[in-house]
């Protein structure tokens, strides 16, 4: 059996640039304000990509125009960042971790249930989201590319939207942190304590990054849910969440560039590995693996690779160990 | 949406990726292999499936087909194209005491994708609940009964992670993994195409191994991370890291469905306990776990070493310099949390079945308990355990059983507001 190590090439830059690829990179923005910059261990960061993307396609289902839906879900990220804050910001650090984990899991089950179908379609989900954004594409019905490596007119429409929210989310990123409020949150992160002996509001800092990481993470949401045009509660389930966190670390944690350098790598390595490995696994399986093994064993990978990562070069790519700021907590 | 297929398919493929684990194994379940769009339920009342009801689908007011569920309660109906389509649930054809539940469809409009297969749900219940369904007094001491165990079993896995954050700081994520460990290493034990030992010797060796596999985890992992320098925070992520490792090394090794042990799988209701009727391996199940609470306290409360780890809880520093052995102290409790989460994942295999992903269901109830008792206190754990598993399965009384963990979950938050230091924890605060 030959290896074509061509396809899968073009299936790593294709995935690299792809929608999920824009969307790790816009939720990697927020998270990485959030646990980089702010020092928050944000576990249920998938949460605002669930409030956002349901926010929206409730509103037009329900027969509000998208933009309008759009204008809901971002709300409801907003809304969300403050009510996982203002109460758990005052307590210690591991109880935001907690709480938010479990906001994340009570919004999928709660979404996924049979009881609230009519208006979260329960497990089905809700479909015919983007019309509307369809409707608004400038480019010619067609496929744009070569190739493998081509995507149809809405695919490529979303990804252009898409890549430049993430390109003005990280000039917003960039100016917040390098304003005195950007050096503050970076106190607050090394030293608490000493920051707000400093006469330093420690608990508005918090909350403001929690807050401008949670609407990042819904935009997020809202551009997952435009490519396919629907919204699923298997979507929004807590790996993506540790996916978005090995994509912020292995991109370098408090950097305004990791998050998006390391989504592209993050799916170029995925896809590239995906490819070879179905190749190899084939319809027959290949000694104790199944064909049916395969998004298993890129679990595996993918929880190796945090590992790793932190064991042994937490800065990521791009970050320099000090800034990390992780030997400290 | 007109979409390309090629598109379509890798789009598809892109949020499989996404969605992972859980959801796709469970509709794995549902969807056999062949492609093409279609329709799909899996009908069943009380986890039993019921066979021969009609589902039809329409389209545009026109039929596109009718089948009946198998043996299975399995319904699959091609749809040759996607679009919206409309699928109805034949209600006469449903067997008799079974009717669709009180405010669900009998028709839904799912859109079905090109490549994709809709699944559709339909509430369906015992019907005639008021002639066949037990007393609400019945109902309730019934489900007071399923909560105590459930809690008791919780609060046994719970205690290790309770005192591994007390005595190491550490919130470990990982710990649903080593609940499922036990579990899945009793059920190896005790296969009879395998090793084959009666359950109750295999679950005694598989408490000895997840002991020494807590064991394993310290020495092998978080020890060598600890002396690097690596701060609490990167250690916590670094347990989500090993949770994954783990999780998804036993989908692969022990398989996506869940098994049960070969003996007392299925077990009579034999034993009356007043209103309510129980398998004698409940009975069992509540006596370890009450025995094995009681003994965990006695040697916390009464030992050298017991006193040793408690001391380490409250002031590590200070632990160590009165000459307590810090690393050895958190080596023991490593051994006694893996050996306890095995425990409880081999108690809950007991009751319900073992399956690679139990542990990551077990977790969040587990971090409830522990923070609803109050973090790091052992006793919390203990009664917090309790507490989270008797309201979440009281909660069934009103609420659908998917709904459980939502309750459990919504209880930790509410203590966290009111008392978060929880029932027996210290008031502590940052900020």
């Amino acid at each position: 059996m030959a290896i074509d190590l061509g396809s899968a090439a073009i299936d790593g830059l294709r995935a690299a640039v792809s929608v999920p690829a824009c969307v790790y990179a816009l939720a990697g923005v927020g998270l990485n304000l959030q646990f980089g910059y702010a020092g928050l261990q944000n576990f249920g960061h998938i949460a605002s990509g669930l409030v956002g993307a349901y926010g929206a396609a409730i509103s037009v289902n329900e027969g509000l125009p998208l933009w309008a839906g759009v204008i809901v879900g971002i709300s409801a990220g907003i809304l969300l960042g403050f009510v996982l804050g203002l109460p758990t910001l005052r307590l210690r650090a591991d109880y935001l971790a907690i709480v938010t984990i479990s906001t994340a899991e009570i919004l999928r089950v709660v979404i996924n249930s049979a009881r609230l179908q009519d208006v979260t379609g329960g497990p089905i989900g809700i479909d015919r989201v983007a019309d509307d954004f369809y409707a608004i594409n400038p480019l010619p019905v067609g496929r744009y590319g070569v190739g493998g490596f081509s995507f149809n007119q809405n695919t490529l429409w979303t990804m252009i939207i898409g890549w430049t929210l993430v390109a003005l989310a990280c000039v917003l990123v960039w100016r917040l942190v390098r304003s005195p409020w950007g050096r503050m949150l970076k106190a607050i992160r090394e030293d608490e304590d000493a920051a707000r002996s400093l006469g330093k509001n420690v608990f508005g800092a918090k909350l403001a990054s929690l807050v401008i990481g949670s609407a990042l993470g819904s935009m997020a949401g809202i551009i997952f849910i435009l490519d396919g045009g629907f919204a699923k509660p298997e979507f929004f389930v807590s790996q993506v969440t540790f996916n978005w966190y090995l994509v912020v670390i292995l991109g370098g944690l408090g950097t305004i560039l990791g998050p998006p350098v390391g989504a592209v790598v993050y799916w170029f390595v995925i896809a590239v590995f995906n490819s070879l490995l179905t190749q190899i696994v084939g319809n027959d399986g290949w000694g104790p693996i199944d064909p049916t093994d395969t998004g298993a064993i890129r679990f595996v990978v993918v929880g190796l690779a945090i590992i790793a990562l932190l064991a042994f070069r937490p800065q990521g790519i791009l970050g320099n160990r000090a800034e990390a700021g992780l030997d400290d907590r | 949406m007109r979409r390309h297929p090629r598109e379509l398919a890798l789009t598809v493929m892109l949020m499989a990726v996404l969605t992972v684990g859980g959801a796709s194994a469970a509709a794995s379940q549902v969807q056999p292999p062949d492609a093409g769009p279609a329709v799909t339920a899996t009908l069943t009342v009380d986890g039993q499936p019921i066979e021969g009801v009609r589902i039809s689908v329409r389209r545009d007011g026109k039929d596109v087909g009718e089948v009946r569920s198998d043996a299975d309660g399995l319904v699959v109906i091609p749809v040759g194209e996607a679009g919206q389509v409309e699928v109805t649930l034949d209600v006469d054809t449903l067997p008799t005491g079974v009717t669709v539940a009180k405010d669900a469809r009998t028709s839904l409009e799912p859109f079905v994708q090109e490549t994709g297969r809709a699944p559709v749900v339909f509430r369906l219940v015992r019907g005639n609940e008021a002639d066949v369904s037990p007393s609400t007094f019945t109902r309730l001491a019934g489900l007071t009964f399923s909560g105590l165990r459930f809690g008791l079993v919780i609060a046994v896995a719970a205690v290790g992670l309770s005192l591994l954050f007390g005595t190491t700081r550490l919130t470990n994520f990982a710990h649903g993994e080593m609940l499922t460990f036990g579990a899945i290493a009793t059920w190896y034990l005790n296969d009879p195409g395998g090793i084959g030992l009666p359950l109750v010797l295999a679950a005694i060796v598989g408490v000895v191994v997840s002991g020494g596999f807590g064991a394993a985890l310290e020495l092998g992992c978080f020890r060598p991370l600890r002396r690097r320098g690596m701060g609490m925070m990167s250690i916590m992520v670094v347990s989500i890291g090993l949770g994954f490792v783990l999780r998804y090394t036993y989908n692969i090794v022990f398989g996506a469905n869940p098994k049960q042990f070969a003996q007392y799988a299925a077990q009579a209701p034999t034993v009356s306990l007043g209103p309510v009727d129980l398998r004698p391996k409940d009975l069992i199940v509540i006596a370890v776990a009450l025995v094995v609470l009681v003994a965990v306290g006695l040697f916390l409360q009464r030992s050298r070493l017991g006193t040793a780890i408690r001391a380490v809880s409250d002031n590590a520093d200070l632990a160590a310099s009165s000459g307590i052995d810090v690393q050895r102290v958190t080596l023991t409790v490593w051994i006694l949390a893996g050996a306890l989460a095995g425990l409880g994942g081999i108690l809950l295999g007991a009751t319900e079945t073992v399956s690679w992903n139990m542990g990551q269901r077990a977790l969040l109830v587990m971090f409830a308990a522990v923070v609803v008792g109050g973090l790091g206190t052992t006793f919390g754990a203990m009664v917090g355990g309790i507490l989270v598993g008797l309201v979440s399965d009281l909660s069934t009384f009103w609420l659908d059983p998917d709904l459980k963990i939502v309750v459990a979950l919504g209880s930790l938050i509410i203590v966290l507001m009111f008392r978060p230091q929880g029932i027996f924890g210290v008031r502590e605060r940052t900020g």
